[in-house]
């Protein structure tokens, strides 16, 4: 089993418990307005469009039907290639063997908690992900999912037995308007935050406050009282929506102010939630 | 002979003040009484240092003084002969116990009397700065007294000698140690530099298996707010010195009830420009330069040793809160880096691994010809200097303090640690390096033990992190400052301390430090 990895972090403090190392694999099933990585989204199909563009020559046709060849010493990094895909897709993501991810985690290890797989969305390659890790817990480390939960539970209930923790997105309350950000309804979501709280594997609920679809009240208070029927103790976290990083119409957008941020944190507070946090 | 860019006009190693120096010395004595931007006790303790470079220094071989001319070995404006010790940490538990004959003081009864007696023996510190450089290990000194009065007074209490402290000894080489066991006072002084931000140097001996995990997570949230606490690998220094061992000054260790005759050092890179290659280096000009380092550091600590009368008639030698067998003396070093870059002519040290495996064959080699020669009145490292990453000065232009990659060209964090971290087992006298992180690491403390953890497990001894901006208190080299001081300093206005006026030089003349890398997370 092989993964398709967008990106590899050696550290970061945002993605989970203590420092951890980060792998962002490349496929999404959805496609949020805001995305701040939208090259993440869709997968090279191998079209060859591309190729010409490439200034360093870096890009060359791979096995049929599959994605292109990469070279990353004649890339110059310029994402002209992202910028050519009719598709958006960038096709310098790199397959992985578990065995090869951890060569690059092992000497990592001494400085990190753990491993979060990211995206992309990390689910639509739950089969790799039973393979890994049990290699990554074997090697003393934690690890930690970043997840829209919009992915099957049978997807999940592959990884559980090495999972220490789920970090999961609720976007938007109301279905019809989760689906005009994200492309997709949120049904499945809130039944997967219901049974990642029942195996305990809820590590966090993330609530992006995004201008128009999530920065009201109304909608912090509903998810705010779901989680907390479900359970007071799950940590929340309402990250504030930032334009930096964004691409068309959210680009446009305005980030919420501190007041907004404070009265939404009290509303989810208000709401039942005990452990509540806002980034900054 | 003389130094020219470090010693003053009137100053002679082998004759002292002559007779057609004495003009210049009273220009420069007029200098100083008229210099508004120095406050009375600054104008005086500059004076009292002045005066004492009227003499000769000890008679030190030739070359030994033409490597001290040319600023290859540096005495860090030490007096020509050392009347009291550079550096001692007084066994304030034994004060507290038995109280002191000299000062009149009984035994501690409560916190107030503690407190008390360790503002005492604070002034009467026998050291280069004249102020205490140690102030103990304050939580486990203080906790058994912290239920003699009730909660509340404790905790107002021991705000209050905190300001005093920083009040009464704004030097910023005055250093509290805390940890590695969890204490009511260690936590309240880790809150009290969240909020008040005093600019007391401070340590935390930490140890992962014994240092319990909500203590060290406040140390962190501590570094993330003011940038202290060091985190300093207890283990490790526990292990070279005794568990009984202070962290003093810039982050300078020694053991408890002793302390350091002279710290002279070694410029690393001046050393590197006698050699023509890392072979010549490492076999001949090494040898030769720690010969001349060490002459002078044994000359110097047989003089206080034998002949300063300190040891024979201090009364914190006679009360034994001075030991002279847990004396020592340093052997420091800098600039490390330029000495790497300069023989692997490309390579860079902190980069590429050919030019990190040099720095620490340099290293071993220090260490190795430092531990053959004999220092008298050493015993507490059996009669041998110790040796030390020296912090730098304001006037090291073009040398980087310590054993440390240069601000500016510092690689990723794991590389950087890989490649500082090991020359730290022979820096048993004590060493730093610098990590600024992005604000938002205050939010995950946890990640920041992460890095700690994954640094000693190198072999590091001591880390100095901090917030990459906004905190008031900003790190200089070895100490801390406040940023206010500095913009005042700057602007020529007065300031209290050594630290704001030696920091204000540094940071003016080396503005580089101002901008390490900041560590994104």
């Amino acid at each position: 089993m092989r993964a398709l990895v967008s990106r590899l972090l050696t550290h970061s403090f945002v993605d989970g418990p203590g420092n951890r190392a980060v792998i962002f694999l490349q496929g999404c099933q959805i496609a949020c307005l805001y995305c701040h990585n939208p090259q993440t989204q869709q997968v090279c199909n191998g079209c060859g469009v591309c190729v010409a563009g490439c200034p360093g020559g870096a890009l060359s046709p791979g096995a049929p039907g599959g994605p292109l060849s990469w070279d990353p010493d004649l890339c110059q990094g310029c994402d002209q290639c992202i910028t050519i895909c009719p598709n958006s897709a960038d096709p310098r993501a790199l397959s992985y063997s578990p065995a090869e991810l951890m060569d690059w985690l092992r000497p990592l290890s001494r400085f990190v908690s753990g491993v979060t797989v990211s995206g992309g969305e990390p689910m639509l390659q739950a089969a790799f992900l039973a393979e890994f890790f049990p290699l990554v817990r074997q090697a003393g480390l934690s690890t930690m999912i970043e997840t829209n939960g919009l992915v099957p539970w049978d997807a999940y209930e592959r990884i559980l037995p090495w999972l220490d923790g789920a970090l999961v997105d609720l976007k938007v309350w109301e279905s019809d308007r989760h689906q005009a950000l994200t492309g997709m309804g949120n049904e499945l979501l809130k039944a997967n935050l219901r049974r990642l709280v029942a195996a305990g594997k809820l590590a966090e609920v993330r609530m992006p406050i995004i201008p128009g679809f999530s920065d009201t009240a109304a909608h912090v208070q509903a998810a705010a009282a779901y989680l907390a029927e479900l359970d007071p103790m799950i940590p929340v976290k309402l990250l504030r929506f930032r334009t930096h990083g964004t691409h068309g119409v959210a680009a446009g957008w305005t980030a919420p102010d501190e007041g907004l941020m404070a009265e939404l944190m009290e509303v989810a507070q208000g709401a039942g939630l005990r452990v509540v946090t806002r980034s900054r | 002979m003389r130094n020219p860019a470090t010693m003053a006009a009137y100053e002679d190693f082998r004759t002292g003040l002559t007779a057609d120096k004495v003009d210049e010395l009273r220009t420069w004595v007029l200098g100083v009484l008229h210099d508004t931007t120095l406050t009375p006790d600054q104008r005086r303790a500059t004076l009292a240092t002045g005066a004492t470079k009227v003499l000769p220094h000890l008679p030190y071989s030739d070359a030994a003084v033409a490597a001290l001319a040319d600023g290859t070995v540096c005495m860090l404006g030490e007096a020509p002969l050392p009347f009291w010790p550079r550096y001692t940490a007084p066994d304030y538990a034994r004060l507290l116990a038995r109280g002191s004959e000299y000062l009149r003081l009984a035994p501690a009864g409560d916190l107030h009397e503690a407190l008390a007696s360790l503002l005492s023996l604070y002034q009467y510190s026998a050291t280069v700065t004249l102020e205490p450089v140690w102030l103990g290990n304050l939580d486990t000194l203080l906790e058994p007294y912290f239920d003699s009065v009730p909660e509340a007074e404790a905790r107002r209490a021991i705000k209050s000698f905190w300001t005093v402290v920083s009040r009464l000894f704004p030097s910023s080489f005055v250093h509290a140690n805390i940890g590695p066991t969890e204490t009511r006072v260690g936590r309240l002084l880790l809150e009290l530099d969240q909020t008040t931000g005093e600019p007391i140097n401070t340590s935390f001996k930490y140890d992962p298996a014994v240092t319990p995990e909500g203590f060290a997570l406040e140390a962190a949230r501590c570094a993330m707010a003011s940038a202290k606490p060091y985190f300093h690998n207890h283990a490790m220094s526990a292990q070279d010195w005794g568990s009984e061992y202070a962290i003093a000054s810039c982050y300078n260790l020694m053991p408890v009830g002793g302390g350091i005759h002279t710290l002279v050092r070694l410029n690393l890179g001046k050393v590197a420009a006698r050699a023509s290659s890392p072979e010549e280096m490492l076999n001949q000009t090494i040898p030769a330069a720690v010969s001349w380092l060490c002459e002078v550091v044994a000359a110097r600590s047989a003089f206080l040793g034998a002949e300063s009368g300190f040891f024979a008639h201090s009364f914190l030698v006679k009360e034994g809160f001075l030991q002279p067998e847990a004396f020592t003396a340093y052997a420091g070093i800098f600039g490390l880096a330029e000495a790497v870059n300069s023989l692997m002519g490309g390579a860079h040290y902190g980069k590429d691994a050919k030019a990190n495996a040099l720095a620490e064959a340099i290293m071993a080699k220090v260490a190795a010809c430092v531990a053959e020669i004999p220092v008298p009145f050493c015993d507490a490292t059996g009669g041998r200097a110790t040796l030390h990453a020296q912090v730098g000065i304001d006037s090291d232009l073009g040398y980087t303090p310590a054993a440390r990659v240069p601000t500016g060209e510092e690689p990723d964090l794991y590389a950087h640690l890989a490649a500082v971290s090991p020359h730290d087992r022979w820096l048993t006298g004590g060493v730093s390096n610098i990590f600024e992180f992005e604000e938002t690491a205050a939010d995950n403390p946890r990640a920041v033990l992460d890095i700690v953890h994954g640094a000693f497990s190198l072999g590091n001894r001591n880390l100095a992190l901090g917030p990459s901006s906004g905190g008031e208190l900003i790190r200089v080299s070895g100490y801390l400052m406040r940023r206010s001081d500095l913009a005042q300093r700057q602007s020529g206005e007065l300031v209290r301390g050594d630290g704001a006026l030696f920091g204000a030089a540094f940071f003016t003349n080396q503005p580089q430090h101002l901008h390490r890398r900041v560590r994104t997370v």
